[in-house]
């Protein structure tokens, strides 16, 4: 006879404080103190204790990582200026969504409720997009963390709406430095080099044997990331417009389908809440099978079409419970545990209904397709079984073996939640220029080059497919030799339509350790200029935010994330780019053993997507032609303030830049019209280490040579290192043809773009000032720095 | 109840290809500062345990798990004359993708009995190096604790 494995009760109802926050310990819930007394107050109104697997529901469900509580938090929140000071209410996720709200665009179709925002694209066809990341795994086991990083996204993206199928997929890692001392990392965590070859093996094996290109991205190299890397990892999605929209049903079957379910990842969305440190158990991280969820997205997405189920969603962290759990929401369920397809006997209760093992998806099938869905499944190696059915009783019933163990009512679950109430502040730094003693310019335009930030990633975007499905129109890299980078990727995703669909990125921690508020408003910008840069529509943008930050337990760093926040609405607002989905990983902090912390730089990543009629009508940045005159759109000012530049010579403060929208989108809407028009033959927009870093790249694309004069770049163009090396917002490197010149500069009337040279036959990058040559690089000097500094 | 077989297979490079994976492994061990290495060579391991006799594994290794062109295998322990050896395999209940791939591929060969799968490799290590410097080595490099083991073995030398 089997060993009977039944349900645990919990003593909460007898126990006194400290006993709450030592149960929420050792559990690995990750509640506070409040949120465990909300707990104990709940059973003892029911006049019972929680059994394991209810505990281990609510603490999933309460999670950071499922329910955002820090971004859902009432935060009483001071700035602090020189002479100032002003105090104010901010809920962060108000903050964001208002921006979807206000804007009001009707292309939005489905923004911040399922699994990715999802927006218009042709009329029968919509577009989907989710970035997720997967941080604390991937400082642990840089494989696996990284490789189910991406196929969680994937199954995002399989799980919006009816299902989408993934198209394309980006990647947006920070690592520390690659020659970090071995000998200062503590024990338990990995060397940068290792992690970084680790992250980039797993995205690249997980996301090629899925035959999805991942052909957008960025790298990000700061000692900030020595002990919690970030994993971004993003899926596009492309989806009937009638299948944007799910409802489960009461009746409907629970049907669990994909992978087993074992012990790997219990615990991965209460882990992900918590700081790291030394001693983790294994159990927490996943190991993913993309074979598995290969077979898994092609049978789902010919069950979709033939309208087998109701409603679909991913089995992500917290597993079956949070995904039925969710599902369940307004309705009820009951589920029979011992049902659940298990890799190996003997799991508790709990742990089937917590196991994160991956490939797993969980659909509402109306009993009448039951049989069609699970011979379907089958004809396709797949495994399917109902585990349960959904009910009109408001009640998560977890039954194994006949017994109940657990029994939780729903309102309670997701609305029981303490709202927490917590303080922040920000003192706002004042903006005072630097001054550098520096004239080795060519020297130092070489060095930055050399920068790990800036130099070319190669031996990353090399490792990855992505040409696979054959929509891949603007490439990661560009030019004849296909050296030089692209700003963002074009896909042209439908066969009889010319239509493209445009994915960039924006990310600058730098700025955010200067200003959080300037860092948001450079990220916003800096992947709406990507956009423009290949010939994105910029008043058809959608965004995307990521948000990944330190101990927001300390007030100081609470205030910075709400600073960049407020920079967040502010910016996409003034650029009129929504918000469709976004996501935020908190508490990335290392807990040194005498119990200091060390948090990550503060960190936003924005993507962004936009919609084009005609993927014929793009652009790339390699230099096309000799003759043809190369123009400056937009100001240089004094902006070094965390530049690569200054991050060289070792240099804090400085005047962070900080985009001017009314200006920016007017070049920016002249530029589309004149890349529709086909006056521009290549651009490049300026942003990690300024103009001449874009030139360089320009040139390294293109492999003709480009003489430049600084004195005719628009702005501040009085010294040397603010025309090199600014990296103020708003300013792209435009090629046009000669015969072009005349309507381009008609175009551009009034705006602050102006001539600075032309490209040449020569092999040779020139920069004069006033007529007078300060130094010159051939193509192999820039070639030799740009593409030698990452090694593999 | 009938005894359980076990079988371990090795897969490697032929001696005239060019092993990427093993020179990879070099490079990051250079780059930890250990210079006293002379060569790496790489194995793939998968044990097998069910019911098997030699003909079957032998058909496994042939027909499934070798690329005949540029691999070899060997059935039983993996070892290298003069060679010390670090086999690394993952703690029990960590997924284990390439042998529940390997356990599907080994039903669609029509041999249906029931088998379980592990998978692991085992590195060679030539050059002057101590126990020590390969748990550093295995440590920093070759394994993750988190989720894998590793067990060292020291040089063997081929009886003539």
């Amino acid at each position: 006879m089997k060993p009977r494995v039944q349900a645990k009760e919990i003593e909460v109802l007898q126990a006194a404080d400290e006993q709450l926050v030592f149960l929420s310990q050792k559990h690995l819930l990750s509640l506070d103190l409040v949120e465990m007394k909300a707990v104990k107050k709940y059973f003892t109104q029911l006049g019972r204790n929680p059994t394991d697997c209810e505990l281990e529901t609510i603490a999933q469900t309460w999670s950071e990582h499922c329910v955002h509580r820090t971004f859902k938090a009432l935060i009483d929140y001071q700035e602090i200026g020189c002479q100032w000071r002003k105090s104010e209410k901010v809920i962060c996720l108000k903050e964001i969504s208002q921006v979807t709200k206000r804007l009001n665009k009707r292309w939005c179709l489905s923004v911040f409720k399922d699994n990715a925002g999802v927006i218009a694209f042709t009329g029968e066809w919509a577009i989907a997009f989710k970035v997720e990341t997967h941080n604390h795994p991937s400082a642990l086991e840089p494989y696996g963390g990284a490789g189910t990083g991406i196929g969680g996204v994937i199954r995002d993206i399989l799980g919006v709406g009816l299902g989408a199928k993934p198209i394309l997929n980006t990647d947006v890692f920070c690592f520390g430095p690659l020659d970090f001392p071995p000998e200062e990392l503590p024990e338990g965590v990995l060397h940068p080099r290792r992690i970084f070859k680790g992250v980039v093996s797993g995205v690249r094996d997980y996301g090629n044997r899925m035959g999805i290109p991942t052909a957008n991205g960025s790298i990000i190299f700061d000692p900030g990331y020595v002990y919690n890397c970030l994993v971004f990892c993003g899926t596009l999605g492309l989806m009937p417009a009638d299948k944007v929209f799910k409802e489960v049903k009461s009746g409907d079957l629970i049907v669990v389908a994909g992978g087993r379910t074992g012990r790997d990842g219990i615990h991965g969305a209460t882990f992900s809440s918590a700081s790291l440190k030394k001693d983790i158990p294994p159990s927490v991280v996943q190991i993913g099978h993309p074979i598995v969820e290969k077979k898994l997205l092609d049978v789902l997405l010919k069950a979709r079409d033939l309208n087998l189920y109701r409603a679909i969603t991913d089995c992500g962290a917290g597993g079956l419970s949070s995904a039925v759990g969710e599902m369940a929401k307004g309705l009820g369920a009951m589920v029979h545990l011992e049902k659940v397809p298990l890799k190996y006997p003997e799991m508790m209760p709990w742990e089937i209904w917590l196991s994160e093992s991956q490939e797993r998806m969980v659909l509402a099938v109306p009993p009448e397709k039951e049989k069609s869905l699970i011979s379907l499944f089958h004809s396709e190696d797949v495994e399917a079984t109902v585990i349960g059915q959904f009910e009109n009783s408001g009640w998560l019933v977890l039954k194994y073996q006949g017994e109940i163990v657990g029994q939780l009512d729903l309102n309670f679950l997701h609305q029981g939640l303490p709202k927490r109430k917590l303080k922040a502040f920000f003192q706002v730094p004042e903006s005072k220029s630097v001054f550098l003693e520096n004239t080795d310019w060519k020297e130092t335009v070489v060095q930055l080059l050399c920068d790990p930030v800036i130099a070319s990633k190669e031996i990353v975007i090399r490792q990855y497919d992505h040409e696979v499905q054959g929509q891949t129109i603007i490439k990661p890299l560009s030019g004849v030799e296909q050296a030089g980078p692209s700003d963002a990727v074009v896909l042209k995703p439908l066969s009889d339509s010319l239509a493209g669909v445009v994915v960039s990125c924006g990310i600058n921690p730098s700025y955010g350790q200067i200003d959080p508020y300037a860092m948001a408003g450079c990220c916003v910008e800096e992947s709406i200029r990507n956009l423009v840069c290949v010939g994105g529509d910029p008043c058809r943008v959608a965004l995307l935010d990521n948000f990944c930050w330190g101990n927001t337990a300390d007030p100081e760093l609470l205030g910075s994330l709400v600073r960049c926040v407020k920079g967040c609405r502010d910016f996409a607002l003034a650029y009129g780019a929504p918000y469709i989905s976004g996501k935020d990983s908190l508490n990335n902090f290392y807990r040194r053993p005498d119990g200091s912390a060390i948090s990550i730089p503060g960190t936003l990543l924005i993507s962004a997507v936009s919609v084009i009629p005609d993927v014929r009508k793009t652009c790339s940045s390699d230099l096309k032609r000799p003759g043809n005159y190369l123009y400056l759109c937009g100001e240089t000012r004094d902006e070094l303030g965390g530049s690569r530049y200054y991050h060289l010579f070792h240099c804090q403060g400085g005047k962070v830049p900080i985009p001017r929208p009314e200006e920016s989108k007017r070049v920016m809407k002249k530029l589309y019209q004149a890349i529709r028009k086909r006056w521009v033959k290549a651009c490049h927009d300026c942003s990690e280490g300024g103009f001449i870093v874009a030139l360089s790249e320009m040139v390294l694309g293109g492999t003709w040579g480009a003489e430049v004069d600084l004195t005719k770049i628009p702005g501040d163009n009085g010294k040397v290192e603010t025309c090199l090396f600014s990296e103020s917002q708003g300013r792209f490197i435009v090629e046009v043809a000669q015969e072009h010149q005349e309507k381009f500069e008609e175009l551009f009337h009034g705006l602050p773009v102006n001539m600075i040279g032309q490209v040449i036959p020569e092999s040779t990058l020139t920069v004069r000032m006033a007529g007078k040559e300060l130094f010159h690089l051939s193509l192999g000097e820039i070639a030799r720095a740009w593409q030698g500094a990452l090694s593999w | 109840m009938k005894k359980k077989d076990k079988w371990l297979v090795e897969v490697f490079y032929r001696p005239e290809v060019v092993d990427g994976q093993a020179e990879a492994i070099k490079k990051a061990i250079e780059e930890e500062s250990i210079t006293s290495l002379e060569k790496v060579s790489i194995s793939l391991l998968y044990r097998f345990s069910g019911q098997l006799d030699r003909t079957i594994v032998t058909r496994i290794a042939k027909e499934l798990l070798v690329d005949r062109i540029s691999q070899l295998y060997r059935l039983g322990n993996p070892r290298r004359p003069g060679a010390w050896s670090v086999q690394v395999w993952y703690k029990l209940g960590v997924t284990d993708a390439a042998a529940e791939t390997t356990k599907q591929a080994i039903f669609d060969l029509g041999l249906n009995g029931p088998v379980e799968v592990a998978t692991g490799r085992c590195y060679f290590f030539w050059g002057n190096l101590n126990k020590s410097i390969l748990t550093s080595i295995a440590q920093r490099v070759l394994a993750n604790a988190l989720i894998e083991d590793f067990q060292i073995s020291s040089p063997w030398s081929q009886k003539k």
